[in-house]
């Protein structure tokens, strides 16, 4: 080999090496939009959580399309409340387990799950189950209460400029947003953005400072990868935390999306309530962190 | 006589153990029929006092080598010290000063101010990571470097209502005519109780350690003997102990039930009243350190009968809704354990939000964190009309005033919703239960 070959191998080597590392870093929802057309929305319903999950993200082309082989996955879901499962205040516990359990077998290296609660934390983790489900199925538990586990980051065109957020929202590769949708006292209904105030240190700055836009704002920090809508069971009343005078309803059923705009969307009509009406919803689409325009959206409705 | 001194270390050097493990939450119900074993705590208010007098006029205050915490931490400490040789002293007068305070304070109701001086709770205080109390205790153990137990023969309470007890028990060491004046035993006893000049050992300082039998050459030393003076005197020992224990009940009696004047702090469900709660609560702090929300703490502005009592501080925490821990750690039956059932029906206070404070009202924002965290479903958002923001109104007979609200709010300095506790705690009412399922299944999507 010359040394003009030699360059020449040299530069398409370097060039294939350069690709093949950018192709790699790119978010994996953008690398799943060009290959194939999955839809917008995936809404299941009619069945019981595991066999709701399997069938939605199967419409996704499966969880390999969200977790590939070594990587690291949080898995948030609210157990922010010191009840049990049956309140419907946090995440039901056998669709947390099945999650767990899919994205270890589609090789994650490791599958961690975490609150900063808003009850004593070893009683939200406790009665909600989900601490010890989720050490059954194998993901790690972390706590959420320690402030030397948040950093601070900046979101320069936030109604909050800085932020502390937990080190496993920062950190990890792939982040699937499980919330539950529910009533909330505050804000109306809760499911998917107003489930990531879990993974920041200072609530109270939220609702000092302005609550639904610092829910929307820190959408434009760092999305989810995934979001999985808990509606199951919706707490209609006396959310978010639930008391004996609560109302249900049971839609039993999931909302998936990769636009945690559209999927809240969609929750916010599965609750009961026009989207318009739902302040950080209206504030998230006009900042530009999704989309609450369902008619032009490819929505998959499913039933079990 | 090795096998008694090795015994007794055993079983001191256990209950040590499984009281400062108990403090970190391990071992919860050993911890409590410990602490249940105590002195201070019980005296007046359980059992344990009973078996300590009892066991005393018998056996001398082998209490206060086996049973006591701090006892057997300035032992230890003591142990650093190897040439450590002591000297025989006289009884010192402080003791009987002590002796005068401890029936004052007991008749007169102010018998859990004694708590500030009390063994034990000076022990679980230490923990509490707070300076004096750790400071206190080091004073403690430092005398007990030089002097070995001159904190248990000066100015333990319990040490000297014990002493009484203990001075003709029935078994007590004695110095028989084997001796030959060497003086090993005065060099070991803690206590400082061996007079070799007269071969007495003074029993009401005695705490029964075995260090001098073990030491002695000649065996001069009957640890278990049975004294012709005793006999005589057991009655006396028995007068005292019988004074001792019947002394709480006195103020019980003949005195009205006289609640602490001035305001009261928001306290546990189970203490049922601030006057109960301070005339059983010795603070002790067990349950400040095993709060697992992390929202009691001593006070200091409740007057006398109120120093040191636990309160709940809703700027540090609030109390969980379904925590109950407080109550099966309380030796002194100060704060009654409870079910969460129980506890959700009694109202230790009442939350009142002053909307002019409101960031609903001050900023026109949804906040609403009071509503949130409510654990009954007192707290409604309700607005008079469609123009005007839903703001947190207070449905007082639900609240139990667990202060969830007050620690949620964000405003500050002062926070819009604030817990006023109630000097009697009341019944709680639940919320109406709705009915179980709706079952609203809805048909279709909505979307």
């Amino acid at each position: 080999m010359n040394r003009r070959e030699f360059l020449k191998t040299a530069a398409y080597g370097g060039a294939a090496t350069v690709f093949s590392l950018v192709m790699s870093m790119r978010p994996l929802k953008l690398l799943a939009a060009e290959t194939t057309d999955y839809p917008d929305i995936v809404a299941v319903r009619g069945g019981e959580p595991a066999a709701l999950y399997k069938r939605g993200i199967e419409a996704f082309g499966g969880i390999q399309n969200f977790v590939r082989k070594g990587q690291t996955v949080l898995i948030k879901p609210n157990m922010a409340w010191g009840v049990g499962p049956e309140r419907a205040a946090n995440t039901n516990p056998e669709l947390i387990r099945e999650v767990i359990k899919s994205c270890l077998e589609a090789g994650a290296k490791s599958v961690s799950i975490f609150d900063h609660t808003c009850d004593q934390w070893e009683s939200a983790y406790t009665n909600s189950t989900l601490e010890s489900v989720a050490k059954d199925s194998g993901a790690a538990v972390a706590p959420g209460h320690i402030e030397s586990h948040y950093q601070t980051i900046s979101i320069p065109n936030g109604t909050l400029t800085q932020v502390k957020v937990h080190e496993l929202y920062l950190s990890s590769d792939v982040i699937i947003n499980v919330p539950v949708l529910k009533h909330h006292s505050g804000t109306g209904m809760t499911a998917g953005m107003k489930n990531l105030m879990g993974v920041v240190w200072d609530r109270g700055e939220y609702h000092r400072t302005s609550l639904d836009n610092c829910i929307a704002d820190f959408c434009l920090f760092k999305r989810p990868t995934l979001n999985i809508i808990d509606a199951y069971k919706v707490m209609l009343t006396g959310g978010p935390r639930g008391h004996a005078g609560s109302r249900y309803s049971n839609p039993r059923m999931l909302i998936f999306s990769t636009d945690i705009v559209a999927a809240d969307t969609a929750a916010a009509r599965t609750f009961g309530v026009e989207p318009s009406s739902v302040s950080y919803i209206t504030h998230a689409e006009s900042r530009g962190v999704g989309s609450a325009k369902l008619d032009g959206m490819k929505i998959q409705r499913i039933e079990l | 006589m090795s096998i008694y001194v090795i015994t007794r270390r055993i079983i001191s050097v256990a209950v040590l153990a499984f009281i400062t493990l108990g403090l970190y939450g391990f071992g919860a119900d050993i911890f409590l029929a410990l602490s249940k074993m105590q002195f201070g705590p019980t005296l007046g208010r359980g059992f344990g006092f009973i078996l300590a007098l009892l066991a005393t006029i018998i056996f001398g205050r082998i209490y206060c080598s086996t049973i006591c915490p701090l006892g057997t931490a300035q032992d230890i400490a003591a142990g650093a010290n190897f040439k450590r040789k002591y000297k025989y002293h006289k009884p010192n007068i402080i003791r009987y000063v002590v002796l005068a305070i401890v029936v004052i304070a007991v008749i007169s109701g102010f018998g859990t101010l004694l708590g500030v001086a009390d063994p034990y709770a000076i022990y679980v205080r230490a923990f509490s990571g707070a300076l004096p109390h750790i400071f206190l205790i080091f004073l403690i153990l430092a005398a007990a470097v030089f002097r070995g137990r001159f904190f248990c023969n000066t100015i333990c309470p319990v040490g000297a209502i014990l002493g009484c007890a203990s001075k003709f028990s029935a078994i007590s060491p004695r110095i028989n005519e084997k001796c030959v004046s060497c003086g090993k035993c005065e060099k070991v006893c803690k206590c400082e109780c061996i007079d070799l000049k007269n071969k007495t050992i003074d029993s009401s300082r005695c705490v029964m350690c075995g260090n001098c039998a073990k030491v002695c050459g000649v065996g001069a030393i009957d640890l278990i003997s049975s004294q012709s003076e005793h006999r005589r005197g057991f009655f006396k020992s028995l007068s005292a102990a019988a004074f001792f224990g019947a002394l709480p009940f006195v103020p019980k009696i003949f005195l009205p039930k006289s609640a602490p004047a001035g305001k009261s702090p928001s306290i546990p469900a189970g203490t049922l009243s601030w006057a109960r709660f301070t005339n059983h609560c010795i603070g002790c702090g067990a349950c400040i350190k095993r709060c697992p929300s992390k929202v009691l703490e001593h006070s200091y502005k409740f007057g006398i009968k109120g120093f040191m009592k636990p309160m709940f501080n809703f700027d540090k925490g609030f109390c969980q809704y379904e925590c109950v821990e407080c109550g099966y750690v309380c030796p002194a039956n100060a704060i009654l354990p409870l079910t969460p059932v129980e506890k959700s029906k009694v109202q230790t206070g009442t939350a009142q939000c002053s909307h002019q404070k409101c960031i609903i009202i001050t900023k026109g924002e949804n906040c609403a964190a009071c509503a949130e965290h409510c654990p009954t479903g007192a707290i409604m958002m309700v607005s008079k009309n469609v123009n005007q923001k839903k703001r947190p109104v207070v449905k007082k007979e639900l609240c139990v005033g667990c202060g969830a609200c007050e620690y949620a709010c964000p405003v500050f300095p002062e926070k819009a919703i604030v817990v006023t506790p109630l000097a009697i705690h009341q019944a709680a009412q639940l919320i109406e239960a709705s009915p179980e399922t709706q079952n609203t299944e809805e048909e279709g999507f909505k979307f």
